[in-house]
């Protein structure tokens, strides 16, 4: 059962992976800004924004996705804030509102190309292409050295490991200032830190980060990569350091794991077929972020049985 | 120093669409503690702000030191309300007084140990030498303000603004903070603070700005606070009121 591993598999985790680790990263301070929402926004008006590039250039290369992407998903950050601006609505009614208008406005770009040679389609969307990333010659560890095997490497796999080092280049150099403008803005801003600067780039790393994570892996991780991860890590240290570490290890334990469960557990009980990645990677994060409150939680209550917490 | 810190001619702010202060004039002394004192939206935070050069001015001029506030920032300090913070913030004391220095260190200059001896020197400032490890999450009120002075005190700014220090802090801390903000104006800082607590404006400020849209009085306490100008700043049916405690 493991001897086509690098064939079927090898790409994929290392895809859901980096995938995972760039939305993860990003999410850290989206939690702590308290736009968790944004990172739900982005990873969905990046739909219509992909579409709108593929028929515009009609290319799906990723520079032609990016770029569709991120004037989306700037849009839809614009949109929010002139809708927080100058309506009486407030942050998330403003976000839940472009969120489901800009994909459903996707959703129906879709429907009218189809018929084309258009691979894009709702549930692809939705649930990615994870078991499709096939590497043909791929065939042993030893493949990743030879250069006429690596030409076959999905694109994905590539632009996955691109994106995440961009994001966490980009971050480690700002990381000060997205520090401080998180914690007190206008401080910040007195000091001298380019605030608006920061909070627009903040959104595009989250738009880089979902669209590298979209085309392959679907907006149901890149949804849950953005938020479990943080918020499990998030109750159980108070330390900035811990806790993108943490997150970065249960994204990581989420992504890998997800993918063996969903690949080999119903193979290995007597199924026929495996279930979705995508669907099996988020729910662990799920179930992770339930474990860390359960046990925060758990810690407090033998705190207050000793009589320490009242 | 003989130059005003500040001086303001005939400002005019609007805020969220609504004029919040009108034709305002008015001058701070250098090394002076300064009160901004009026009733609730009279248009101090909103005058702080405008200060700060962080909100458009319809009319009128300010400036600091003889410049525009935006061109000094990097001499002003500022120092949020408590309530605007999220003190579950997950950093510990060190971490935010070592903020303050970010604006001078930019991006990618090292934290050196002469910048972490400026750290524990400036929380020796404010007697909170020991908390340097402590999560901000776990400090009282009066503690987290303090640790917001040393985060302040670390700028070296030359003015010092301040919105509501000694919002909802207990008495001992409150006397705590009059001795570093008095200490700082010893170091020759210029200190503005927006102060809600009229009893204990003659104890601790200087000079004092009455401000209720319009300033309707400002100069030193002595001469300025007086009842007909409070009267004037909050209207006689609520002087009773708001002086009772004294």
């Amino acid at each position: 059962m493991f001897d086509d591993f690098f064939l079927i598999s090898f790409v994929p985790i290392l895809t859901g992976l980096f995938s995972a680790l760039s939305c993860t990263l990003v999410g850290n301070i989206l939690i702590l800004r308290k736009q968790a929402m944004l990172s739900d926004t982005i990873s969905h008006v990046v739909l219509p924004g992909i579409v709108l590039s593929f028929l515009i250039f009609g290319n799906l290369g990723p520079y032609f996705m990016l770029v569709g992407a991120g004037i989306a998903g700037l849009t839809a950050v614009g949109t929010i804030a002139v809708l927080r601006t100058y309506t009486s609505m407030d942050n998330s009614a403003a976000m839940a509102t472009t969120l489901s208008v800009f994909f459903a406005a996707g959703v129906l770009m879709i429907e009218l190309t189809s018929g084309g040679n258009v691979h894009l389609d709702v549930e692809h969307a939705l649930y990615g292409n994870l078991e499709s990333l096939i590497w043909i010659d791929g065939e042993s560890l030893m493949s990743v050295f030879d250069p006429a095997a690596r030409q076959s490497i999905p694109v994905e796999l590539t632009r996955a490991i691109i994106g995440f080092v961009l994001i966490a280049s980009v971050m480690l150099i700002y990381w000060r200032f997205l520090i401080v403008s998180t914690f007190d803005r206008t401080f910040a801003e007195i000091s001298g830190v380019p605030v608006g600067i920061v909070s627009a780039g903040l959104a595009l790393a989250a738009t880089i980060a979902a669209v590298i994570s979209f085309d392959a892996v679907g907006s149901i991780i890149v949804v849950a990569m953005f938020v479990c991860p943080p918020a499990a890590a998030r109750v159980l240290t108070q330390s900035l350091r811990d806790q993108v570490w943490l997150s970065l290890l249960f994204s990581a334990l989420s992504a890998v794991l997800g993918y063996a469960v969903a690949g080999y557990v119903p193979i290995l009980l007597g199924f026929e077929t495996s279930i979705s990645a995508a669907g099996t990677i988020a729910t662990l994060s799920g179930l992770i972020l339930a474990s860390a409150i359960f046990y925060s939680k758990r810690q407090v209550s033998y705190d207050f049985l000793d009589g320490h917490q009242t | 120093m003989s130059a005003d810190a500040i001086s303001v001619t005939e400002l005019t702010v609007d805020y969220d669409g609504v004029t919040a202060i009108k034709d305002v004039d008015f001058a701070v002394r250098a090394e002076k503690l300064t009160a901004i004192v009026g009733p609730n939206g009279a248009g101090k935070s909103t005058l702080i702000k405008a200060l700060l050069g962080l909100i458009p001015t319809r009319t009128g001029s300010i400036s600091c030191f003889g410049t525009l506030p935006k061109q000094y920032r990097k001499n002003i300090s500022y120092v949020p309300q408590r309530a605007q913070i999220d003190w579950e913030f997950p950093a510990n004391v060190f971490d935010v007084v070592a903020m303050g220095l970010y604006g001078e260190l930019g991006l990618l200059r090292r934290f050196s140990s002469a910048h972490k001896d400026r750290v524990h020197s400036a929380l020796m400032d404010v007697d909170m030498a020991d908390f340097a490890a402590r999560q901000i999450s776990q400090l009282s009120g009066g503690q987290q303000q303090r640790v917001f002075l040393a985060r302040s005190i670390i700028q070296d700014a030359e003015l010092i603004l301040l919105d509501e220090p000694f919002g909802g802090i207990d008495a001992k801390s409150e006397a705590v903070i009059v001795d570093i903000l008095r200490s700082q104006k010893q170091n020759g800082k210029s200190i503005v603070a927006v102060h809600h607590d009229l009893s204990t404006v003659k104890d601790y400020f200087d000079d004092i700005i009455l401000l209720n849209k319009t300033v309707t009085a400002f100069g030193p306490v002595n001469d300025v606070f007086t009842k007909s100008n409070i009267e004037k700043t909050y209207g006689v049916s609520n002087l009773d009121f708001l002086t009772g405690r004294g």
